[in-house]
């Protein structure tokens, strides 16, 4: 079941366009990483599906249509940028309000609070909350009224290591419910440990989508390193097989399909009467996709 | 309707700026009347009569002048304070990106408004009874409360357009002091700048349309009651430029109108 439709959004502060003619769909049980550098126009896309921001032009459109866009907000669990709560008004009583707001029946918070590991500072005034606890209050938020789709906007910003742990086992114990979630971030290493999909945005565009397994490619690559790279790049640029050489700190790295290995380069670079000093098989990454990406595009225009 | 006056509650009631504004307001009201009783003492004023001021039907008008300057402070701080503390506290987007649409955010907040208003007018028409009979001698109900019901009308107005001035500051500047700092410039020193130098020296309008700015006219909703007062002054000539009432309380809804509909239009508008 298609959950969000978007065709066509664009956005411009002034001079810069912050999402440009951004189409992209979210199908129900996906855990979509929106991707992006800072300023790609994730968290501003956010804002439009959820009605913070207005559009120049473009539409969006939640469950198919069936309801009203307010109707629509409160059957999602949203984040946006920072926790935003009352700060004199204690943990039970935000999140009564924002129960009030989804129009839903008075209810006990124990299990959601539980879930965020707050059960203890519940009666705690949210402005003696560390930035930790705020944002594991602004997740028991969303979890109001169990929603099938939920909303998070760069979930580990500004947390410790303890805290971005915490944060991504409950996100992830969240997306293994088979809840629908969109998450932006620019951590790469978050999404490909925590989606199924991904969208790739850089300056409002959009740059690539899908499954995760099927943005990274089968493509591998193998590091190696000689007393004569010259040498050995001129060995390994005509071999079948090797799709894409380039240098990385000082080393080369070299872009092979699956029919070539650790073993094979080796062989090949012995038989051209060069010793590598150093060999390192590994799968290309997000990181090394999303480079990639951007830097084709950046190229081609 | 109730739903978001109860939503507008849950998110004041513990608010400690609520709290202080309604405390004080309930408090200093009737405590100001005693305060001027000793003032009037003290200064020696040629007064035919003191207690005149003091009791029905003067009182009410004398209270209701009392109450204006306690609205136009506490409850125009608090209708800043409430618009404006929810941009600042970014309370406002989560309310949005939670399902409250922006028609129901800003109905919350009239609605309350409303209420506000009108409970205190209901306190100040309690308070101004039992002060009445306390320092009236041998009164019937009747001539008690005669006129109270328009009287009482406007002032649950005056109360609402100072409320509704601070919220309308509130959407439009966004930030809390910058609001309250215009609230208090513009009716303290900018809106009798504008009526009695720019408009007649510098553009030279004639006077008699300086009465119609809007805090001028929420002023004459309950005047100082200038005319009674002088029937009681030995010697002061009996000059004062005051609306009748019924314009007065037709040029209030007309600004109040107009304020909620430029807010309104803004915040259906803007980028939160």
């Amino acid at each position: 079941m298609n959950v969000l439709q978007i065709n066509g959004l664009t956005k411009s502060y002034g001079k810069i366009r912050a999402v440009n003619g951004l189409t992209m769909s979210l199908e129900s049980g996906q855990v979509m990483g929106l991707l992006g550098p800072n300023g790609s126009g994730k968290t501003t896309t956010l804002g439009i599906i959820l009605g913070i921001l207005h559009s120049d032009s473009g539409s969006y459109e939640w469950f198919g249509g069936q309801y009203g866009q307010a109707e629509a907000r409160r059957h999602i669990g949203a984040i946006l940028e920072t926790p935003n709560f009352y700060p004199y008004l204690d943990a039970d009583d935000n999140l009564d309000i924002y129960r009030r707001i989804k129009e839903l029946p008075k209810q006990n918070f124990d299990q959601i609070l539980d879930r965020v590991g707050l059960l203890e500072r519940r009666k705690s005034k949210f402005h003696t909350y560390s930035l930790g606890m705020k944002q594991r209050l602004a997740v028991a938020a969303t979890l109001i009224g169990d929603p099938d789709v939920l909303i998070f906007d760069e979930p580990t910003n500004g947390l410790d290591p303890n805290g971005i742990a915490d944060m991504r086992n409950i996100i992830q114990g969240i997306a293994n419910e088979g809840k629908t979630v969109l998450m932006a971030s620019h951590i790469l290493d978050e999404v490909e440990k925590i989606c199924s999909h991904v969208t790739i945005l850089q300056k409002g565009h959009l740059l690539a989508s899908g499954p995760v397994g099927h943005i990274l490619t089968d493509n591998r690559f193998v590091i190696v390193d000689s007393e004569d790279n010259h040498k050995l790049k001129r060995v390994f640029s005509s071999v079948a097989g090797v799709v894409n050489i380039s240098d990385k700190d000082n080393m080369l790295a070299l872009e092979v399909e699956a029919s070539i290995g650790a073993t094979r380069v080796n062989q090949i670079a012995s038989e051209a009467g060069i010793w590598l000093c150093h060999l390192e098989e590994r799968k290309n990454t997000l990181e090394d996709e999303f480079l990639e990406i951007t830097h084709k595009h950046t190229n081609n225009q | 309707m109730i739903r978001l006056i109860q939503l507008e509650w849950e998110k004041f009631k513990k608010n400690n700026v609520f709290r202080t504004m309604v405390i004080a307001y309930i408090f200093l009201l009737p405590a100001l009347i005693f305060s001027m009783e000793s003032i009037l003492d003290f200064i020696d004023f040629p007064l035919k009569s003191k207690s005149v001021f003091f009791e029905f039907p003067l009182i009410w008008k004398f209270m209701a002048y009392s109450g204006s300057w306690q609205a136009f402070f506490f409850f125009g701080f608090l209708g800043v304070y409430m618009v404006t503390s929810e941009f600042q506290n970014r309370t406002l987007r989560q309310n949005i990106l939670t399902g409250l649409n922006r028609s129901a955010f800003f109905g919350g907040k009239l609605l309350f408004a409303t209420l506000l208003s009108a409970l205190s007018t209901l306190y100040f028409v309690v308070i101004t009874l039992v002060l009445g009979y306390l320092k009236s001698k041998n009164v019937e109900f009747e001539s008690a409360t005669q006129g109270v019901t328009s009287l009482s009308f406007r002032y649950f107005l005056m109360t609402f357009s100072y409320l509704n001035f601070g919220m309308f500051l509130g959407y439009i500047l966004r930030k809390n002091g910058l609001a309250l700092l215009l609230y208090f410039t513009y009716i303290i020193f900018l809106e009798k700048i504008i009526r009695w130098w720019l408009q007649s020296k510098v553009l030279g309008v004639e006077d008699k349309y300086n009465l119609y700015y809007p805090m001028n006219v929420i002023n004459d909703l309950t005047p100082l009651p200038l005319k009674e007062m002088m029937k009681q002054v030995t010697s002061f000539p009996a000059q004062y430029h005051l609306l009748e009432p019924n314009l007065a309380v037709a040029l209030a809804l007309l600004w109040n109108v107009l304020f909620l509909v430029i807010a309104y239009t803004r915040f259906k508008k803007m980028d939160l």
